[in-house]
């Protein structure tokens, strides 16, 4: 996957007349890794929900390489490359390390058949497909038999799909330093553990535009360092573009290339972490907090 | 129990066998409510209807077949067409009841599509009732009559192939589960769908999989049923529903093992439990007793035990 530019056009997002996000414009060019930050409820979590479709924006457009995305369900725009941690851990908790990076890759296991749900994967009708096609049923039906079909006959083509996907989740494992817990249960890993588990299956999506909700959260300082390592090394080595929402400005301001600051849900600063250290609109709203200047954390 | 047992080891190994059987019905029928209930988080009680219109289209592909004059190979042939059309009969159904009766009704109080189930359990009961005149229709008569022994063990051809044709069934379904990007994407959305969208399921695509996987569980129950008891009627999906409902709840709603072992124990509890009873001094009970004991167990298990009786750490759950 090569890395995606992010284009967010006047966007705004309205709960019920209170105002979570307005007028937020953002350019992100492939291959940045973008800082998000602002004081708790400046809506940075917000906007990662509208990128991700889990949110529909009320106003403005979000654009993917070009392509407009705002609108779309998630299952989609996760097809189109964009995917997410979260700030509170979800994982599959009740599947194994390895199943959890398996459903990352839900859209590139091909069970025969082509996925209705992946615009980006290429079509590969297989002939029973075509039979029944041109016969006139619904695609989506055809793609349920034959998904439903492939599950039970387990065809060589089905095999070597799951095969492969479970090589692929070795190595993502591997990448992220999780190698040899692949059968433990989600729910068991050791916390730092369960954040790697996390971006592993992110990955698994083969995402161009990666987004990590405080992805050091509740890490002291070695761990924190361990992760701004592999969020360095993920950038080059998947070709993504990345953008984290950080508390701990040491990690930003050691991390990210360019940075946004919203505070009450509009955008007050961005650039290089130099210029918002000094960026007097930066520190007032920061105020009452030791935030900028030093390493620690910034609103609790 | 202290009490001498006064029966003959026949008498217990047939108690036995015929809980077994019934137990495989309500296992077979009892997945489709505990994987609904997974990722819905719904009772679907138009499932029993689902396992009726299931036995009527076998009944009907069988009689298309030649019904009674059925013999020989062509049995076999004709059973596994019945089997077939019931299945394919119960995934139709199921699949346009999602879209109707549910899927409008998604994010509304969970009350809501409880009550459009209950609804579409009605309307599906009486419209069959209304077109057979509320009459019973018997499946034809051509399964090989005779039993296998071993001493006091005996078993039918018929309960065999019952027992035997429900556990394949559902070692395939647990296979689907456990092991297929379909099934996968089944306990994720069971887990969390929101979760499961943003790894690129399509949950909406993933619950009609749900229903179909339940439904034609249900198609081949109702199959089964129809070779083992003969006789199907409009209203036969109430009872047996609410069995394999008991028997999910038994196992742990939402828990694909948890159903499959509900449904034996709940069957066994009928047949073999109502007998250790009897062997009770001053303790006689009919046959009629096992739809008292089945339900008997379940008030009994939502108040003690509303995680079912294995208590399942959620591991297994999907």
């Amino acid at each position: 996957m090569t890395a995606a530019e992010l284009v967010v056009d006047g966007l705004g997002m309205k709960f019920e007349g209170l105002t979570a996000l307005a007028e937020i414009t953002l350019r992100v060019p492939p291959g940045e890794i973008h800082g998000l930050i602002g004081p708790n409820g400046a809506g940075k979590t917000t906007l990662f929900n509208c990128l991700t479709g889990f949110y529909r924006p009320t106003s403005g457009a979000i654009y993917l390489t070009g392509q407009r995305i705002d609108g779309l369900p998630p299952h989609v725009i996760t097809g189109l490359g964009i995917a997410r941690t979260f700030q509170n851990i979800r994982l599959f908790a009740n599947m194994t390390v390895l199943e959890n990076v398996l459903v990352g890759q839900h859209q590139h296991i091909a069970v025969g058949g082509t996925d209705i749900l992946s615009t980006r994967r290429p079509v590969y009708p297989t002939p029973v497909e075509r039979i029944l096609i041109l016969r006139g049923f619904p695609r989506a039906a055809v793609n349920g038999i034959i998904e439903i079909a492939g599950a039970i006959a387990r065809p060589p083509r089905v095999r070597t799909a799951e095969a492969a996907a479970v090589a692929r989740a070795r190595d993502l494992l591997a990448a992220v330093g999780l190698r040899g817990r692949e059968n433990d249960l989600a729910r068991n890993l050791p916390y730092g553990d369960q954040r790697r588990l996390e971006i592993a299956r992110a990955l698994a999506t083969r995402p161009s535009l990666l987004l990590l909700d405080e992805p050091t959260a509740g890490m002291n300082p070695q761990e924190a360092a361990a992760m701004v390592a592999l969020i360095r090394r993920i950038r080059d080595e998947f070709e993504t573009t990345i953008i984290l929402i950080e508390h701990q400005m040491r990690v930003v301001m050691g991390v990210c290339e360019n940075i946004t600051v919203l505070d009450y849900g509009r955008k007050i600063a961005e650039g290089p972490p130099a210029a918002i250290q000094r960026n007097p609109t930066v520190i007032e709203a920061y105020l009452g907090t030791r935030a900028i200047q030093g390493g620690g954390h910034a609103a609790p | 129990m202290p009490v001498a047992l006064t029966l003959s080891v026949s008498f217990w190994s047939d108690q036995f066998v015929n809980g077994l059987t019934t137990g495989s019905l309500y296992a077979l029928i009892a997945l489709g409510y505990t994987m609904v209930y997974g990722v819905l988080k719904m009772i679907n009680f138009a499932h029993g209807e689902v396992f009726m219109l299931g036995s009527f289209a076998g009944y009907g592909a069988l009689v298309a077949m030649g019904g009674n004059d059925l013999s020989g190979p062509a049995v076999a042939l004709a059973i596994l067409g019945a089997i077939i059309v019931a299945m394919s009969a119960s995934v139709s159904a199921s699949v346009v009841i999602e879209r109707l009766a549910y899927r409008p009704l998604r994010g509304a109080p969970r009350l809501a599509p409880l009550i459009s189930a209950i609804g579409v359990s009605i309307f599906l009961q009486y419209l069959v009732l209304e077109q057979t005149s509320a009459r019973a229709k018997f499946y034809p008569d051509i399964f090989p009559r005779g039993a296998l022994g071993a001493g006091p063990f005996e078993i039918t051809y018929i309960q065999l192939f019952l027992i035997a044709s429900s556990v394949a069934m559902m070692a395939l379904l647990y296979a689907i589960i456990q092991r297929t990007r379909l099934g996968r994407a089944i306990r994720a959305v069971a887990e969390n769908p929101t979760n499961a969208s943003l790894m690129g399921v399509d949950v909406n695509r993933t619950i009609v999989f749900v229903f179909i996987l339940g439904a034609a569980m249900a198609g081949v129950a109702g199959v089964l049923y129809g070779l083992f008891f003969q006789t199907i009627r409009g209203s036969m999906g109430f009872i047996p529903g609410i069995k394999a409902f008991t028997a999910a709840v038994l196992g742990g709603i939402g828990s694909i093992p948890g159903a499959m072992a509900g449904g034996y124990v709940l069957g066994l509890a009928e047949t073999v439990g109502r007998e250790l009873l009897n062997e009770l001094p001053g303790v006689n009970l009919g046959n009629q007793w096992r739809d008292v004991i089945a339900f008997t167990l379940l008030v009994t298990i939502l108040i003690f035990r509303p995680t079912g009786i294995f208590a399942q750490r959620s591991t297994t759950r999907a």
